[in-house]
Parts: C-alpha cells; structure tokens; sequence
C-alpha cells in the first residue's frame, strides 16, 4: 500500500516534527517501503554528516548510514514519538557509529597512512591529528568528536545517545585527561 | 601542538561523503521482508501444491481399498500340512 502524500508535503524537507512526517512514520510502521523511503530521503544528508565525523573513507560512511535506516526500519515499533522522528535516528546512527568504533579498533591496528578528506589549513596538522586520535580509545574519540566536533554540550549528547549526564561527563573528563597526556608525552 | 589546536582540528575534520541519488533504493533493496509478507508468499505458493498432493494421495488411497479381488496376503506360507510352524515338535 503506497502512502499518497501532497507533492508539496514530498518535497517538504527538514528536522522539524510535522505531519507530514508522522504520517510517513506511521506508514512506514505498517510496512509500507515507499513512505520509508521518503523518510530515507528526508534524513539522510544527517546521518552521512554524522556518520562523516567519525569516519573517514566513503564506504564506512556509507555502511554506517545504510545500517542506521535499516535498524530504523527494524526497531520503528519502539520509536514512540514523543521527541522527532529526526533525533531518534540521530541516536541510532550514534550509536551504530559508536558500535562500529569499537569493532574497528579490534579488527586493526590504528593506520599510520591518513587521508584528510576535508580541506585543512596546514596538511601536516591534519595528519597529526590523525595519528593523535588514533592512539586514543574509540571512546575517548567517540565523546571527543561531539564535544568539540560537532560542539554538542554534555547535556546534548546525554540527550541524543541515551546515557546520563554523569555517565557522558566522566567519558569527556577521562577523554581529555589522555588527550591532554598525550599532548604533554609528544612535546 | 595544544589541546586548542586539536578542538580546532575536530571542528574541521569531516569526511566529505553525502548521499548519492541511489543510496535510498539501495537501503530498500536490503530491507528484510515482514513475516507476514513471508506468509502470504507460503499461503500462495505453498498451499495450493499441499492440497494438490492431499488430493492425490487420498485419490491414491480410495483406488487401493476399490480394486476388485484384492485379498489380504496372508502372513504364513501355507500348505495343506504346515498348519502351524512348530509342528515338527509333535511329530514322533
């Protein structure tokens, strides 16, 4: 059963909760794949942002965005509605990213050989930082990224993850605490 | 380098990866099918070939139990002097 949406509701776009996208959720719950798509394409320039932060190369991106929707698809019966639909698949992603994180570190050892793919100032500064988040544990790298990556505040990302506050503040004291180490062990 | 040069960094690090024109049919195309799409699929597909295969059998079954003659074999090979197999014992 196609959901048939208003061309003007289609093509409306953005992170805020309507109901448009409610109807859409809804659809999507009820097992229909063309209203899942159209909430694949509302969100997916978010998720590949995110996902982009912690990784750099196309298709661990690209694996991690497809992974966050499918998981959305699976788990749309414990989306409950009460926050936008975009922060919940927000929080999947993060947490598929944080997952994948973790895994990574297992299966290799931090590469040496690094590819800044965002245009920096000084290329030599991007391949230190490069090496320098690569001694640190995906954790550490995790809260780091949201800290001063995406510049969240610790309520943010207690918010958006689902752990506590104090949980997310121990993370960030104990991430800066090896990074300001390493910082003093590399001078 | 400082710990101001690094949040420098991380507010600049990003892959710059977006999504292609193909990336939501690709998610659809791995979306697992719901059970009861699974069901509906065995309901169409199977069923008719389970009652067909009943039908068959039971066709099968009338047919045997109609045939003219048919007499159950019996479970002994009989003569007229082997009534019992342990006989022999009786026999001075």
């Amino acid at each position: 059963m196609e959901l048939v949406l208003p061309l003007a509701m289609r093509m409306t776009s953005g992170p805020v909760r309507d109901a448009a996208e409610e109807a859409l959720v809804a659809a999507s719950r009820g097992g229909d794949e063309g209203a899942f798509g159209e909430l694949i394409r509302r969100h997916q320039n978010r998720v590949f942002r995110l996902a982009g932060r912690f990784f750099r190369e196309r298709e661990d991106v690209e694996d991690v965005a497809q992974e966050t929707f499918l998981a959305a698809w699976r788990r749309l019966g414990t989306y409950e509605a009460r926050a936008p639909f975009e922060h919940w698949i927000t929080r999947v992603c993060l947490r598929l990213c944080y997952a994948k994180l973790g895994a990574d570190k297992k299966r290799t050892e931090p590469s040496t050989h690094v590819e800044p793919a965002a245009p920096h100032r000084d290329p030599a500064a991007a391949i230190d930082i490069e090496r320098l988040l690569a001694r640190l544990t995906p954790s550490d790298r995790f809260v780091l990224m949201l800290l001063d990556g995406e510049g969240w505040s610790v309520k943010e990302i207690a918010g958006r993850i689902g752990w506590t506050v104090t949980n997310v503040k121990v993370r960030a004291f104990r991430a800066r605490r090896r990074l300001r180490l390493l910082l003093e062990n590399d001078r | 380098m400082t710990e101001e040069h690094v949040r420098q960094a991380l507010r600049e690090r990003r892959a710059n990866v977006s999504p292609d024109a193909g990336f939501a049919v690709r998610v659809l195309a791995r979306l697992p099918r719901r059970e009861i799409s699974s069901l509906a699929w065995a309901a169409w597909h199977v069923l008719p070939a389970s009652l067909a295969l009943v039908a068959v059998l039971a066709v099968a079954v009338i047919a045997t139990h109609r045939t003219p003659g048919a007499s159950p074999t019996p479970n002994v090979t009989s003569s007229p002097s082997a009534g019992d197999p342990l006989d022999w014992l009786l026999q001075p």
